[in-house]
């Protein structure tokens, strides 16, 4: 083969992913743009550059199996908590032990304690699952819990995303938990015969059919509605106007919040720069980069809240459910074939 | 996948592959019939003489033609439009990351297209030189490409690669296949060498076999009567393929979405990212930028049908 093939072959490769000083590889299921501000901070404090792959939760696991012991990720960030446990029972991340990182993130936030010690992976930042609703429409006495949402009150108001949604998924494996899978899956035919509308859409599709009248109540995620909020564009900021929130559950269980964590790959090449990484995430800056930038509730407790929006929200903290996150993660095949039963799409 | 069910991503795949397979193997038949009946051009054909349609009937017509056209892309490309107009008024455009995006496309919508034509080329010209049993049978099959979805080139590529690895941990195969174009420039050629063939293939069946045996004659054979005489007649095919293949490129999403390595985001990446985290302001560029890569063969087949006529 002549020269220039080699060469070609070569380039082809370089600048990725063998393990190099000054080097973190990065997959991550974060796509925003405010965390481009993250990286580069990251970067410049530490000379460390990051190369990173973005895709969805479960793409990012699927190739990290494909790739086994050649896989050139160092840090894997994901939004979902039941995808953190998938990934921790399937073996694909390194177990670490960090003073830092342990005394920052609360233990219901984290990984149980491996064996060997060290936890596979932790918490980063927190969405709330909250009830929106029209305010001339509705009491908001009448959606102040999970439950209610399936009551005979709220019949033809509920707009809410597909089922098999990853949000939607871990909230009713939350709920399983709760009230065991007869009760949920009662309470899933409840919310089905209350939808206003089949299940379209995204999170921030349902707080503007109630805005719009098509719906009276609603399930989204905080981080929509606090986009909604503090957006530039008057229209949206008027959708966000016209409904109340209410945190469900502040009397009982607590709020049901999915986790957004990082866990060091099982097989990193870098594993002092992913640990480095992980405990600059957990960083006063950074929290206050998720909550501030990126509208996300920060996991270390006792940071000072800088976002106008999570603060009009909850006027000052919320009671948020103390559920194992494995609970969650078992819970999701379950919750799929009662989605399927009882005709929730 | 998504749900990780390995098993089930495979009899899926694979139940849609047999489909696949013997829905494009009806079409081929069909088609091979077909080519008899127009063999002919328009001009000399009696029965395909094109009547025009005059008056409210004219009119009927194009309405009748123009409202999916309106409805499923000047209605949507609009809204894109004015999405992209308000980004643009609240300072929210992302004319840098535009620009990374539209290169990483461009560049291996460009590497792509060098080697699937020049696959199809290859293989063509083995299929005139040798035109057994074996060959058609193999450019059939790499004709089938294209109806594979990427998300079934994804599963057929990961699946054995997972294996690979596990048995053989040494390969680093694993790494090859992701963390380098090598895995995703092979997903678009399984993909798009189809598309190639189709225009290369085109333009040898007009190039006469009399062409050959003279060139033969004078001691021209084999890659030389490739490159002195099949090539300079198939110019504007090859052009058409470059073109069609990278634009093709450019809008590919499930495989580049699994398979692209670092830094490596592309338009059709980011408009699904930006869309499924419901910024539609933000995935109206690239989305835009697509719309208008995509208009770029039509326009160029649509002159080249009106040159013919």
């Amino acid at each position: 083969m002549r020269h220039w093939s080699w060469a070609i072959i070569w380039g082809l490769v370089s600048g990725s992913a063998m393990a190099q000083v000054g080097v973190l590889n990065l997959y991550s299921a974060r796509h925003y743009p405010t965390d481009e501000a993250l990286y580069s901070d990251f970067s410049k404090a530490t000379g460390i550059k990051i190369n990173r792959v973005d895709s969805d939760d479960a793409g990012i696991l699927a190739r990290l199996k494909s790739e086994g012991s050649a896989s050139p990720a160092d840090v894997i960030l994901l939004v979902d908590a039941a995808r953190l446990w998938k990934g921790e029972v399937d073996g694909l991340f390194m177990p670490v032990q960090s003073k830092i990182l342990e005394s920052a993130v609360p233990a219901q936030l984290r990984a149980k304690p491996a064996d060997a010690g060290g936890s596979a992976w932790f918490g980063l930042s927190t969405r709330a699952r909250v009830v929106v609703y029209d305010k001339l429409k509705v009491a908001r006495q009448e959606v102040d819990t999970y439950e209610k949402l399936a009551e005979p009150q709220n019949k033809g108001r509920l707009c809410i995303r597909s089922g098999s949604h990853p949000y939607n998924l871990s909230l009713f494996g939350a709920m399983t938990e709760h009230l065991g899978p007869a009760k949920t899956e009662l309470w899933l035919k409840g919310l089905v015969d209350n939808m206003a509308r089949s299940p379209k859409g995204g999170d921030t599709d349902q707080i503007k059919a109630v805005a719009s009248g098509e719906c009276a109540v609603a399930v989204t995620n905080t981080y929509y509605l606090a986009r909604l909020m503090r957006s530039s564009n008057p229209a949206e900021k008027a959708v966000a106007e016209r409904v109340g929130v209410v945190f469900p559950n502040q009397s009982s269980w607590g709020t049901h919040i999915n986790v957004a964590g990082g866990a060091v790959a099982r097989y990193s090449k870098n594993t002092d720069n992913a640990l480095k990484f992980l405990e600059y995430l957990v960083s006063p800056e950074a929290q206050n980069h998720f909550a501030n930038g990126n509208n996300e509730w920060p996991v270390v407790p006792g940071l000072k809240l800088d976002n106008p929006a999570l603060k009009a929200m909850t006027g000052g903290g919320f009671k948020s459910e103390l559920i194992p996150i494995s609970a969650v993660g078992m819970n999701q095949i379950k919750v799929q074939q009662m989605l399927d039963r009882v005709g929730f799409n | 996948m998504v749900m990780d069910n390995r098993k089930a991503a495979t009899q899926f795949a694979t139940g849609l592959l047999q489909a696949m397979t013997v829905l494009v193997s009806l079409e081929q038949r069909a088609q091979s019939r077909l080519r008899f009946a127009t063999g002919r051009s328009d001009a000399q054909s009696t029965e395909a003489r094109a009547h025009t349609l005059k008056g409210w009937h004219g009119l009927l017509a194009f309405g009748l033609c123009f409202v999916p056209v309106l409805l499923g892309f000047v209605l949507p490309v609009l809204l894109l439009c004015r999405a992209l107009l308000e980004s643009v008024q609240s300072m929210h455009v992302p004319w840098v990351r535009f620009m990374h995006w539209s290169l990483n496309s461009i560049v291996l919508g460009g590497v792509t297209a060098l080697l699937a034509v020049g696959l199809a080329l290859w293989l063509s010209s083995q299929a005139r030189f040798n035109d057994t049993a074996l060959t058609r049978g193999l450019l059939r099959t790499v004709g089938l490409g294209y109806a594979v979805p990427g998300a079934v080139i994804v599963v057929g590529l990961l699946l054995p690669l997972g294996w690979l690895q596990s048995v053989w941990p040494q390969s680093g195969a694993g790494y090859w296949l992701t963390a380098t174009v090598l895995g995703l420039v092979w997903a678009y050629l399984v993909r798009f060498v189809a598309v190639a063939l189709q225009s290369v293939g085109s333009g040898y069946a007009r190039i006469s076999f009399t062409l050959d045996e003279s060139a033969r004659l004078l001691g021209v054979s084999g890659w030389r009567l490739v490159t002195t005489v099949h090539a300079p007649l198939l110019r504007k095919p090859v052009a058409v393929a470059l073109l069609l293949v990278l634009v093709d490129v450019m809008k590919e999403l499930p495989a580049t979405l699994v398979l692209r390595p670092f830094n490596t985001d592309t338009l059709a990446v980011m408009a699904y990212q930006l869309a499924r985290d419901e910024r539609l302001g933000e995935a109206a560029l690239p989305s835009l930028a697509l719309v208008v890569a995509g208009l770029l063969p039509v326009i160029l087949l649509s002159r080249t049908l009106g040159r013919k006529k």
